[in-house]
């Protein structure tokens, strides 16, 4: 089974069906990846404003709207001044009105 | 089952896999599950520039409902063996429906 067990405990970057971008430490989850994220903040990254970051502390996110949880290398992302990054705003994973 | 099984015959293989957001990623496929949920490690965004947002990330859990395509080498795929697979599956679900 592919589990996200490997990624508990750990920084997690989570994409969601509606195109948002969140980040967190992922606590927990299950088969219809249901996620829960410690200190969660959502990044809101534009091709022409520096990027926003909200801070939203214990979230639960619906497995419906998880697109892709990817587990953060801390070097890596160190190095990134995420206030600087631009980039295109995600696309959603359903069509509108479906 | 059938594409369950047809992806375990591809781990460690690289793929790309495209999202239905438009999004491609590609990497090594190290993991399927029974909903085809895909895990792939030391990923790389296509077109990096305008998806800087995977930057800080190397391996990533994909959820199957938002893939679109699996895009893989042709050589790595054993279409004969995949035909027969899918008839026999094709024939197993005939039955079953039949029987009831």
């Amino acid at each position: 089974m592919s589990a996200l067990a490997p990624y508990v405990g750990k920084v997690v970057v989570v994409i969601t069906s509606d195109g948002r971008l969140f980040t967190g430490t992922l606590q927990g989850y299950d088969q219809t990846t249901n996620l829960i994220l410690e200190s969660a903040k959502e990044r809101v990254i534009t091709p022409d404003a520096p990027t926003e970051v909200l801070d939203l502390g214990l979230y639960l996110l619906r497995g419906e709207s998880v697109a892709l949880c990817g587990l953060v290398d801390d070097e890596i992302d160190s190095q990134i001044d995420w206030y600087k990054v631009r980039g295109l705003r995600l696309g959603e994973t359903k069509k509108l009105g479906r | 089952m059938l594409f369950f099984s047809f992806f375990k015959t591809l781990i460690d293989e690289q793929v790309i896999v495209e999202l239905k957001n438009d999004m491609s990623i590609r990497g090594t496929l190290k993991s399927v599950d029974q909903f085809l949920n895909i895990k792939l490690d030391n990923i790389s965004v296509v077109d990096e520039v305008k998806y800087p947002h995977l930057s800080a990330v190397k391996n990533v859990f994909i959820r199957g409902s938002v893939v679109r395509y699996v895009h893989l080498p042709a050589a790595v795929v054993d279409t004969t063996l995949l035909e027969d697979a899918t008839r026999k599956e094709a024939a197993a679900q005939a039955s079953k429906m039949g029987g009831r």
